[in-house]
């Protein structure tokens, strides 16, 4: 189950990388973004990254050692930027 | 498959690579390539799989049926530019006589578009590519996979410290995000677009009548960031003469990842032909690929 922020941050990835046939609230926040869960690319993260610097003011630099862990699920990104975010 | 020939040829890289750069930082050049004869008579006898991925190879460059001395030849052609390769990266370059095709266009570009991709293969010395950016016409990061060759990097390291200061490590998901970062500050991104990385997903296009392997991730990643693209070819002309040729390359909207590596593959052919001893992928991947994708 989602929580708000977590919807929210699914929502965005929807719109981010055109996932087209996801519904947002049928996604499991500890799924991998990667390879076996929604299947993303390490340029859809950037994509991602982007948004959320527009949204959140949250910066993602490729210098962040965990970098890997920031975008291992929903769950994980969604703590990231709510622990980050300017506004 | 792929890490395992990327493994074997980087192990046998690394030691020839330090034999040839203790020799040649004592001796002058010309009496360094004649040692090298020896040297790759030795590979051409012991090196049975990169000998047929050599004839292989020529077989469909060459207009004529290759013979061994073709083969040693592209053995010689490969060992003299990695020798190069020490003079470029220790700065001497009053050795060689470069010249270039198409220079000017790209550094005109550059006013407009700091930052651009710059795709080539194991072809020729790449590093006559980056000798002219340090010329200060612009700045070019090589995205290079460190962690295959410790000991080429060791040893390039300490022939100049600042050349791998200026080298982007291919290491997964950061390193998109450093290329990315380079680019919109202005630094252009080199990438070699031959050999598929590790394990990761490829496409598989026509290459001189075979089918080869190509990293889909990079053409991916070119079309969807949007900073202009060259392709560049570094070709060692024999003696100390090197050219370097730039074709910056127009998309349309219906370019597919697919479409644009097959137009690399295309270009890369071209040169192929033009000067067939420049290829340096001395594996059977373009044979085996169509089983081990």
């Amino acid at each position: 189950m989602l929580t708000p922020e977590q919807l929210e941050m699914a929502q965005l990835i929807i719109e981010a990388v055109n996932l087209e046939d996801i519904q947002a609230d049928e996604i499991d926040p500890e799924d991998a973004l990667f390879t076996n869960g929604l299947g993303l690319d390490s340029i859809d993260a950037l994509e991602i990254s982007l948004e959320l610097s527009k949204k959140y003011g949250v910066k993602i630099k490729s210098s962040d050692v965990n970098i890997n862990e920031i975008f291992g699920s929903i769950a994980s990104l969604t703590a990231f930027v709510q622990a980050n975010k300017q506004n | 498959m792929a890490e395992n020939w990327q493994q074997e040829t980087e192990m046998s890289n690394a030691f020839w690579l330090k034999l040839i750069i203790k020799i040649a930082l004592k001796l002058p050049r010309w009496s360094v390539r004649l040692l090298l004869h020896p040297i790759v008579l030795f590979f051409l006898l012991i090196a049975t799989e990169k000998r047929h991925a050599s004839y292989h190879y020529l077989s469909k460059v060459l207009s004529y049926p290759p013979k061994i001395w073709h083969v040693y030849k592209h053995f010689y052609w490969f060992s003299a530019v990695l020798l190069d390769r020490v003079y470029f990266l220790t700065n001497q370059h009053s050795y060689f006589d470069l010249s270039f095709a198409h220079r000017q266009e790209v550094i005109d570009s550059f006013n407009e578009h700091p930052g651009q991709f710059f795709l080539s293969g194991h072809y020729g010395s790449v590093e006559a590519l980056k000798t002219q950016a340090m010329n200060k016409h612009y700045e070019i990061k090589p995205v290079i996979k460190l962690d295959h060759n410790p000991t080429i990097v060791s040893l390039l390291k300490e022939l100049n410290p600042e050349f791998y200061e200026g080298v982007i490590p291919y290491k997964g998901l950061e390193t998109t995000f450093e290329i990315y970062e380079n680019l919109k500050k202005g630094t252009s991104i080199a990438l070699l677009a031959d050999r598929p990385i590790g394990g990761s997903k490829t496409l598989l296009v026509n290459f001189l009548g075979d089918q080869i392997p190509l990293p889909e991730g990079i053409f991916e990643m070119i079309l969807r960031f949007p900073y202009p693209i060259n392709f560049f070819f570094s070709q060692y002309l024999g003696g100390n003469r090197y050219r370097v040729e730039y074709f910056q390359i127009e998309l349309s909207k219906t370019d597919t990842p697919q479409i644009l590596a097959q137009k690399f593959a295309d270009h890369l052919a071209l040169q192929c032909k033009n000067s067939p001893y420049n290829w340096f992928n001395f594996y059977t991947y373009w044979i085996t690929s169509s089983h081990e994708t």
